[in-house]
């Protein structure tokens, strides 16, 4: 990691100040106390800044769980639960900040968490909204080895969680997947075509979509994930021009979801894959319907666009460009969240993990 | 007797719908570069030029170039990989790209990270532009920002140049390399596109272009470099995403890659010279059916060895009917 990386970030907002606890030592220390301090609603806000992600574990794992401030009243026993949860829930912040631009180094830390974690028994609520919160930042980071390697260690003590059956097709998806955040170097950049050449002539990436079409499928088996273990798998069918398989996954998806980026994708989908089977009307359709659930949303716009200057309908192209260039709300396009898969649920699931620190 | 009625009208609503679309039978553009080694070939008219349309002489309307005012789009990828000193220079760039336009000359700036943005719409050069809030973060969507912007149709008496600047790797677009190569073939606008490249990959590069004996220009735009309708010359750059060369060959533009040391802003204003030099062929395409794929050749009547660097065709727009294959 050549460049380092300093994020503040507050986290939340809590009135009923009493007392700090004492001042501990390291400025990692000291980040940490007034973390749990503001978990215990000690203090109205926590700031959480990190140069280094690999330095950071470091430094905790050399921490002395006794600085962590915890209430005096409460038994040895209470008091090492919540050290344990606040030093987890601490890491697992510090990898969000980095997740995206420093994946293998969030990950490296969300790992190093994670062994607190799935060692506890009996395992709790706490353990399983941390577990889904860990999903998030490794899914987030689009490093699909990290990914893989946690679902190995999580899956086995958390079983019958859905969301990791679901993860493990991700991990294969993610292996195709682009990545912005390897390549900030030049060295990245050429270590990264060269990792791309040797994966085309291994022929890695065809097995890796063919491994991800399975689990999906498998994982499409649990109702709860089946709609989006459908969308994703259709998805790597289509990305190997397999158009009518797609839609053939695909079929009924809708019904087995509310989830509206679920649903904006399923649409968005099946006009890439009708537009492959030169079904231009279907296509045009299923673009607008995807606009309905997410209106403006730049990847259906832009889809629909191009079907109009290239095959030419009602919709006029340049209308449609120009509407989308003057609005750049992030949040409208489920797209870009896609390969990133569970980071969109980060903020509900650490707001879960933080209210459990809240109230133990 | 009802359901008949009701089915007949939307039959008839549908012919009609499809008769609105606009074909081939209008107007074609071919801006059309012509170098005389690395100098452009200037005073030349639509006497000089020979253009065929499918195979079919066709009469040019006029050559005109110079009195045609610009409007230049700079596409800028915004993404965390040109974050830093990178940022600075592509400001300064921008800058410098709209000191050098004409007053009837138009430029826009348009952002492209995961999200595309329109800094600023099409303006004249006068005027602070807004630069101060522009940051690099988050992915590249290139072939939407591409796509965005090439869809825009060149308005009536002036030239469309879109300059995107780009590291060459696109990682969250919707729109596919196919689908950009299609629209590249369609648009109106001339694509030229910037992409740095280490200092190894630059050197490599001006090696080839001194064994290919011409410029960096017969290098990159690779395919869509023709030498009085000879064919392609030129290898592609190595260090280049090939892709690249594919997108801007329809359009008649060049893939320029840029040194570590280099000036983006030279870079920029060499774009704009070139562009400035092209001349524009007008013409009705006759004696060809409208739709479909045209093929375009374009010689150049006057004897000596010239570079002549256009379009190789069009797509004529016509409805394609749905369950035929584009």
């Amino acid at each position: 990691m050549r460049r380092a990386i300093a994020i503040g970030v507050v986290l939340g907002v809590w009135s009923g100040t009493t007392q700090p606890a004492a001042q501990p030592q390291s400025p990692m220390a000291e980040m940490i106390a007034g973390y749990a301090d503001w978990a215990a609603g000690r203090r109205a806000t926590a700031d959480v800044d990190v140069v280094d992600l690999d330095a950071a574990r470091r430094e905790l794992g050399r921490l002395d769980p006794s600085v962590i401030p915890v209430d005096k009243s409460w038994t040895p026993d209470q008091a090492r639960e919540m050290r344990r949860r606040v030093l987890t829930s601490f890491a697992l912040e510090l990898a969000a900040i980095g997740s995206r631009r420093h994946a293998a180094s969030a990950a490296r830390l969300a790992e190093w968490a994670c062994a607190y974690v799935r060692s506890h028994a009996p395992l709790n609520d706490f353990d399983r909204a941390w577990q889904l919160a860990a999903l998030s930042v490794l899914e987030g980071g689009i490093d699909s080895r990290a990914l893989a390697d946690h679902v190995a260690h999580a899956q086995p003590v958390f079983h019958d969680e859905p969301r990791l059956t679901l993860a493990r097709g991700i991990a294969e998806e993610q292996f195709n997947a682009p990545s912005e955040a390897i390549v900030r170097t030049e060295a990245a950049a050429s270590l990264s075509r060269a990792r791309e050449a040797l994966t085309r002539a291994e022929g890695e990436s065809f097995r890796a979509s063919e491994r991800a079409v399975a689990r999906f499928q498998e994982a499409a088996r649990e109702d709860s994930i089946a709609a989006e273990a459908s969308l994703r798998a259709g998805h790597v069918q289509l990305l190997l021009s397999r158009y009518d398989a797609a839609l053939a996954t695909w079929t009924g998806a809708e019904q087995k979801t509310k989830d509206p980026a679920v649903l904006f994708l399923l649409h968005l989908f099946r006009g890439l894959a009708y537009e492959g089977r030169a079904r231009l009307d279907d296509a045009r359709e299923s673009y607008k319907s995807a606009l309905a659930i997410s209106p403006r949303a730049h990847s259906a716009t832009l889809r629909l666009a191009a079907l109009a200057f290239r095959y030419g309908h009602d919709d006029d192209p340049a209308t449609l460009a120009d509407a989308l260039l003057k609005d750049d709300d992030p949040r409208r396009d489920p797209w870009w969240s896609y390969y990133a898969a569970d980071w969109r649920f980060w903020y509900p699931r650490i707001g879960a993990v933080r209210a459990m620190l809240k109230a133990p | 007797m009802k359901v008949t009625s009701a089915a007949f009208a939307v039959f008839v609503v549908f012919v009609s719908a499809q008769q609105t679309f606009r074909s081939g039978v209008e107007g074609v553009v071919i801006p059309v570069s012509v170098r005389s080694g690395n100098r452009p070939v200037s005073g030349l008219t639509a006497g000089d030029f020979e253009l065929r349309d499918n195979g079919v002489v066709q009469e040019l309307q006029g050559a005109d170039a110079e009195k045609l005012p610009i409007d230049v789009t700079l596409l800028l990828d915004l993404s965390s990989s040109v974050d830093g000193p990178m940022l600075q220079r592509l400001k300064q760039a921008v800058g410098d790209t709209a000191g050098l336009l004409r007053p009837d000359d138009r430029i826009r700036l348009v952002a492209i990270s995961q999200v595309l943005r329109e800094v600023f719409s099409l303006r004249p050069k006068a005027g602070a532009m807004p630069l101060d809030s522009l940051s690099a973060e988050g992915a590249t969507s290139l072939y939407d920002g591409l796509a965005a912007t090439m869809m825009r149709p060149t308005e009536l008496g002036r030239r469309q140049l879109i300059v995107a600047f780009t590291d060459g790797r696109d990682s969250t677009s919707i729109i596919d390399q196919s689908t950009a190569k299609a629209l590249a073939r369609m648009t109106d606008a001339v694509v030229d596109i910037v992409v740095p490249v280490s200092a190894q990959r630059a050197e490599i590069t001006r090696r080839l272009s001194q064994r290919a004996g011409g410029s960096v220009d017969s290098l990159a735009g690779a395919a869509n470099v023709t030498v009085n309708g000879q064919g392609p010359a030129g290898v592609a750059a190595d260090g280049v995403p090939p892709v690249l060369a594919e997108i801007v060959a329809p359009t008649a533009g060049l893939v320029l890659p840029l040194a570590p040391d280099e000036s983006i802003s030279r870079v920029f204003k060499a774009v704009l010279d070139d562009f400035r030099a092209t001349y524009v062929l007008q013409y009705v395409a006759r004696g060809v059916e409208p739709s479909g794929w045209h093929d375009v050749e374009i010689t150049l009547k006057k004897h000596g060895r010239y570079d002549v660097r256009a379009r190789k065709g069009y797509q004529g727009r016509s409805k394609i009917p749905s369950g035929e294959k584009p």
